[in-house]
């Protein structure tokens, strides 16, 4: 229980202490939200944080644990669309996902303002709320 | 031949870097980009350039493919991290030409096309005018190009609009178009097209320095945001800060004066000041 007597949430990874930061909110009933995911219908492997994809492995330079325990979204479709332009990312397809305040908590991360680093809920039905678009 | 290099800047992230920039003992600079994971750990394709290009695909001048097509066509590498944390990167370089693969990004991939809007918001006689000619240490004519001085030496080129635009009755996206437009100072009333507006700009790409000066200068008392702007605006790429307009418009214009300086420097837009200014 928190100090003022609500449920603490748990997240669908574990995450380190004062994480997700004090300053990532809750989003407002269905705001959209877009991610790439390898496969058409997507997997819960495409919401793997890059801790889950990097089991023990050092952490990138400047990157702290609790954002490496965090999955990439855009608030802008022409963001993740850009993203396709990359080999990497190339044959992967877009999701739109429509968040709400039971999906988990966000905060804008990163140079691209579009950015934004989210920690889901762990009941939070993520393949239920993502829908491919292209 | 293999060279080692480190980490210096992460310009993109998507569930790691994706793109960054490194550099070698030589202070040889290089775009890295991730290209694939071997056994869980991510592999990086390195491509060497010239600073200056660095910075015009920084500032958005120039799309990815041009910025490595420079050199590639001789000479790349595929990295992968010695310890992992991008610090030891093992440049190994590749024999095969570049476009022989897959590494080759599509056409068209400019770093975060965004550009940086400043909107103080307010009513008639909030003080918006003053908080700008605090800024310019002037008064400046509206609709033209301004060099703003950040500090003693390092000016950035904004764009300049004074009368908002419902005073003007002009879009500010058709200020959008213009060319090397990549900083606008405006003035916005504080009405129900504002929202609007505002969403408009944040979907063509611009990150949005909001300040809403409630009370306004010749204001009785602050108002409530009959709006809903501060939560409409949460959902865009936004900061929204209120200010006392009645106060000193030093601090206001300091805070514009800050967030100018915080975003141009991640993107080379900061020059030196020319004597005149």
């Amino acid at each position: 229980m928190t100090s003022n007597g609500q449920r603490a949430q748990a997240y669908r990874e574990s995450l380190p202490e004062d994480c997700p930061p004090v300053d990532a909110t809750l989003t407002e009933e269905g705001v959209l939200f877009y991610r790439l995911a390898r496969t058409d219908p997507p997997t819960d492997r495409d919401f793997d944080s890059w801790r889950e994809q990097h089991p023990g492995k050092p952490l990138p330079y400047r990157i702290s644990e609790c954002r490496a325990r965090s999955v990439s979204v855009f608030q802008l479709q022409t963001a993740i669309d850009r993203l396709r332009k990359l080999p990497r990312f190339r044959n992967q397809v877009v999701c739109e996902l429509k968040l709400s305040a039971q999906s988990g908590k966000l905060q804008q991360t990163g140079q691209d303002p579009a950015h934004y680093s989210w920690w889901p809920f762990a009941d939070f039905n993520i393949l239920g709320a993502c829908k491919v678009i292209s | 031949m293999t060279i080692m290099a480190r980490h210096v800047k992460t310009l993109d992230y998507y569930d790691g870097p994706v793109l960054f920039h490194a550099r070698d003992s030589k202070g040889e600079d290089y775009l890295c980009m991730a290209v694939d994971a071997a056994a869980g750990d991510d592999r990086y394709a390195a491509f060497p350039v010239s600073p200056q290009s660095l910075c015009q695909f920084i500032y958005g001048r120039m799309d990815l493919r041009a910025l490595i097509g420079e050199r590639a066509a001789s000479e790349w590498y595929i990295g992968a991290c010695q310890d992992g944390s991008l610090t030891k990167l093992r440049l190994n370089k590749q024999g095969m030409p570049l476009s022989e693969t897959d590494y080759l990004p599509e056409s068209g991939f400019f770093l975060h096309p965004s550009k940086l809007v400043v909107a103080l918001v307010g009513r008639q006689n909030s003080g918006k005018s003053t908080t700008w000619y605090e800024l310019f240490g002037k008064k400046q004519r509206g609709n033209k190009y301004a060099h703003l001085r950040l500090s003693k030496s390092e000016c950035v080129e904004v764009f300049f609009v004074n009368s908002s635009f419902e005073e003007q009755a002009k879009e500010l996206e058709d200020l959008l178009d213009i060319e090397d437009c990549r900083v606008l100072l405006c003035s916005m009333q504080y009405s129900e097209s504002a929202l609007a507006r505002l969403k408009r700009l944040a979907d063509a790409g611009c990150y949005l320095h909001l300040q809403w000066l409630n009370p306004g200068y010749k204001s009785k008392e602050k108002a409530s945001d009959s709006l809903g702007l501060e939560a409409g605006t949460a959902l865009l790429p936004s900061e929204f800060h209120v200010r006392d307009g009645k106060q000193t418009p030093a601090r206001r214009a300091q805070g514009v004066k800050e967030a100018i300086y915080d975003w141009a420097a991640d993107r080379c837009l900061i020059v030196k000041c020319r004597a005149a200014h």
